[in-house]
């Protein structure tokens, strides 16, 4: 079993941080001195290490009936590479960051990380406004040659990616906060395959780690340490895409944030981020041009989708780009109820409309 | 030395016909009662010896054995210690044999020998084959509503036996109360804005289509449910005699009359048993909440707060309009149709649920609304989100229509269905549809397009079909548009579909 000298160092880290409460910290302790593989030879014959008696019982526990090398196997056979500080590929983005991840788990290519990059970031609760925005920006982004980045969560996340993929340029890169083989959220499955296949999915996390709470604000400190510049497009007035802000405050990157409604609860932490000066991104232009490229020439702003039938308008219309009620609708239109029900299952079949629980939503079809 | 009365005990809410037996014999004195009583009507001997001596008379210094037959028969209750009372006079020749024959007995007795109203008289008295029949004073009403029988009152057992005696005079029979009392019910005239809701509820009225409101607390779902049974029309007396069996059976107060004329409103709170929602017990047999909501409206406030368990007992009343108990004592059947009206909470906030706004996770978002889902979900015709109302619609301006108004619409478009041969639209069978209302191409393309999103099973099809049947009859037009299909759809909004249209990827 204990062929170590054909095993990488990756594989002996792999390893360590397959035992229990295995952190940074403890890690740090562990490999003072010593090399991953004679770290875990350290554990195995229990030799003293700074930790606690009962803590050194159960890794040495764990270390004994652990195959290194088949949990090694299992790395390759996902195509999971484990980056270390010093190992090559590491993103140089990182090197030098306040808080480095001391080891990261790539499943795909993180060669996209050598285009300038972009996170659009935030809250999982947006509204279609948002999640249309962040389609619009991802694929224009994606477009101009930019890697997108985020962290593949419900609602401005997946959109973002989304309209990265859908671009078909660029790939996109993914920070997620459990281990490669854990998907979550579950719902966005097919969407973490497409973006591992494009581009790279990436977690601190070792292979089976749980999406536990707190790793949330760790990924968000590596996405804001990978991003030249981070976008908000819609957060609440505090949330993880605030954290994220603070994070890319910390280690200078630039951040913009999308205007949205000032009565839209989903765009109360993005007005303030642009009350406290940060840049306005109202299309993908303005961010390429804050990354010092050429602006693309063509406008991304949403081109006003004509509609043949005067009723449909008239529905559409009374939107104001805002989520709205069916009472509402019934009171703005002033329609009666059965030309106003057709409108609205014909609107909602040619997806200019969404509608989610009470709320009906126009949109720009994309989604 | 013999006697035999009629009276009669309760099986779930249906009377079944008793043969009091009583047998007065030489030995030492002695008092058994023997035929399957139940610990209420076992205790009757006290109180049957009690209330004789009270009213003046001489208790038997025997062996008293009462019988009370078919032995096979559960007795429960107190609704026998007056025929028993009887029959001991009866054997000891305090009174004629004679004077009782045709006559049957119901009624409780106090040890002062007062006679006390009991439960489900009305089915009590009906089951006791009698051409008189006496009943305690508080339950004449109900007994009245008997036809072809007559109908005696009583207050306490002196009376009863002087009058036995011959001694004495039946008090008059109560007056029957021509116009049923009109119990104010709230007006819908009192609700204001909610254009939707209001349109959904005289939709579930007029079709009897079961109606669920989602909405954040203090939308006014509660307030809207309540004025949904005076939309309803006045019971037909059939329905009216047998809500008001259920009523009497259950304890339950009765009108003045006696007849219960309106359909009645049951609201139980979400802590409710299955026992007590559905109807059941382990020894006697009662009707629940849904059988006191027969001819009427079921109320289930927070309906994602009742335990799935209790909900799914719902499945049968809705289907079949009856619930079939079966214990180890005995079976029975308690009619229970009744139109639902379920209010739930969007998320567990329950506040916000705007886009962007509400702060539950969407997981327990989802999870919430999983509670209402299934087979209950789909026999929900209508669902309809309620928001609360405006500063400007609750201050400004005018009410609604009055129920009133709302109501001849509603006993319309009823008619429209009887015309059909359905009690309501909501019975229509899909081939009534299909000769009645052959679906147009536009029609066809609509329902098309809402099955293949999801939005749509076959069932939700047929139950679309009806709907848009009753907005079109609540319209007066007899052929049913593409604009009633599009109305009927969206009162059919998915609680469950909370977010499933911006999961992005799909």
């Amino acid at each position: 079993m204990f062929d170590d000298g054909l095993l990488p160092a990756e594989a002996w880290v792999a390893a360590l941080l397959q035992l229990d409460s295995m952190g940074p910290a403890k890690m740090r302790v562990v490999l003072a001195g010593r090399t991953p593989a004679e770290a875990w030879a350290a554990i195995v014959s229990d030799e003293p290490l700074k930790t606690s008696a009962t803590l050194r019982q159960r890794w040495r526990v764990k270390a004994r009936s652990t195959d290194v090398k088949a949990l090694w196997q299992q790395h390759t056979s996902h195509g999971i590479s484990v980056l270390l500080t010093e190992s090559v590929g590491f993103p140089a983005r990182l090197i030098g960051d306040p808080e480095p991840p001391d080891v990261l788990f790539v499943r795909g290519d993180l060669g996209a990380l050598r285009l300038p990059t972009v996170a659009i970031i935030g809250t999982r609760n947006c509204t279609q406004y948002g999640a249309d925005v962040a389609y619009e920006f991802g694929r224009d982004l994606a477009a101009t040659g930019i890697c997108v980045l985020s962290g593949l969560a419900l609602g401005i996340d997946a959109a973002a990616h989304a309209g990265a993929l859908a671009a078909n340029l660029a790939p996109p890169v993914a920070v997620v906060g459990s281990g490669l083989n854990r998907i979550y959220p579950s719902r966005n499955r097919a969407l973490w395959t497409s973006v591992a296949q494009a581009g790279a999915v990436v977690s601190e996390y070792p292979l089976g780690s749980a999406p536990l709470r707190w790793h949330f604000p760790a990924r968000n400190r590596i996405l804001a340490g990978l991003a030249d510049v981070v976008v908000v497009v819609e957060s609440g007035e505090e949330g993880g895409s605030m954290h994220t802000v603070a994070e890319a405050a910390a280690r200078d990157r630039t951040v913009m944030a999308v205007p949205g409604p000032i009565r839209s609860p989903a765009s109360v932490g993005t007005n303030q981020l642009l009350a406290d000066g940060c840049a306005p991104a109202a299309s993908a232009g303005d961010i390429v041009a804050m990354l010092g490229l050429c602006p693309i020439s063509e406008a991304t702003r949403p081109t006003p989708i004509t509609v043949a039938d005067k009723s449909h308008q008239r529905i559409l219309d009374s939107f104001c780009w805002q989520s709205v009620d069916l009472n509402t609708l019934v009171k703005r239109t002033g329609m009666d109820f059965s030309a106003l029900s057709i409108g609205l299952e014909s609107l909602r079949q040619t997806r200019q409309i969404v509608q989610r629980g009470q709320w009906f939503e126009r949109t720009t079809g994309h989604l | 030395m013999l006697a035999r009365i009629s009276a009669a005990t309760l099986v779930g809410v249906v009377g079944h016909p008793v043969a009091v037996e009583v047998h007065i014999s030489n030995g030492l004195p002695g008092f058994t009662v023997v035929g399957l009583p139940d610990v209420s009507c076992r205790e009757a001997r006290d109180r049957v010896r009690a209330a004789v001596l009270s009213s003046g008379l001489a208790w038997p210094l025997r062996r008293v054995t009462v019988n009370l037959a078919p032995s096979g028969v559960r007795k429960e209750g107190a609704g026998l210690d007056l025929a028993i009372a009887i029959g001991v006079l009866v054997a000891e020749g305090d009174i004629d044999a004679g004077s009782v024959e045709n006559m049957g007995f119901v009624g409780e007795l106090g040890l002062d020998g007062t006679i006390r109203p009991v439960p489900g008289t009305l089915p009590l008295a009906d089951a006791v084959h009698t051409s008189e029949i006496v009943v305690p004073n508080a339950n004449a009403a109900e007994a009245s509503l008997i036809q072809d029988r007559t109908i005696r009152s009583v207050s306490n057992l002196r009376d009863l036996v002087d009058v036995l005696q011959g001694e004495g005079e039946w008090s008059p029979a109560p007056e029957a109360i021509e116009e049923p009392v009109r119990v104010t019910e709230p007006d819908l005239a009192d609700v204001r804005g909610q254009h939707v809701a209001r349109h959904a509820l005289e939709i579930a009225a007029a079709g009897g289509h079961h109606l669920l409101f989602i909405g954040p607390p203090g939308a006014g779902k509660t307030m809207l449910a309540k004025r949904l049974s005076g939309l309803l029309p006045s019971l037909d007396v059939e329905t009216a005699i047998e809500v008001t069996r259920i009523h009497s059976a259950a304890g339950l107060g009765l009108p003045a009359g006696g007849l219960i004329a309106r359909p009645p409103f049951r609201a139980p709170h979400h802590g409710a048993s299955a026992v007590a929602l559905i109807g059941g017990g382990s020894s006697v047999l009662r009707p629940g909440e849904v059988s006191a909501a027969h001819g009427g409206v079921l109320f289930l406030d927070e309906m994602g707060e009742f335990s799935p368990a209790v909900l799914d007992g719902l499945r049968q009343p809705l289907e079949e309009g009856l619930v079939r108990v079966s214990r180890a004592s005995g079976s029975a059947e308690f009619p229970a149709r009744f139109l639902l009206v379920a209010a739930t909470n969007p998320c567990p906030c329950g506040d916000l649920g705007r886009p962007g706004g509400c702060f539950c996770s969407s997981a327990s978002r989802f999870r919430y609304a999983r509670r209402l889902s299934g087979p209950l979900l789909d026999r929900l015709d209508l669902r309809v989100h309620v928001q609360r109302p405006s500063g400007e619609d609750l201050f400004g301006g005018r009410g609604g229509e009055s129920s009133a108004e709302v109501a001849d619409r509603v006993g319309r478009v009823r008619s429209t269905a009887h015309g059909r041969g359905v009690r309501c639209n909501a019975e229509l069978s899909a081939k009534q549809l299909d000769e009645t209302d052959p679906l147009c191409v536009d029609s066809v393309t609509l329902l098309e397009v809402a099955i293949s999103a999801g939005r749509l099973s076959a069932r939700g099809m047929h139950r679309v079909r009806c709907v848009a049947r009753t907005i079109a009859d609540l319209e007066e037009v007899d052929i049913v548009t593409p604009g009633h299909l599009a109305q009927a759809l969206q009162l059919r909004a998915d609680p469950v579909a909370v977010n499933r249209e911006v999961d992005h990827v799909r």
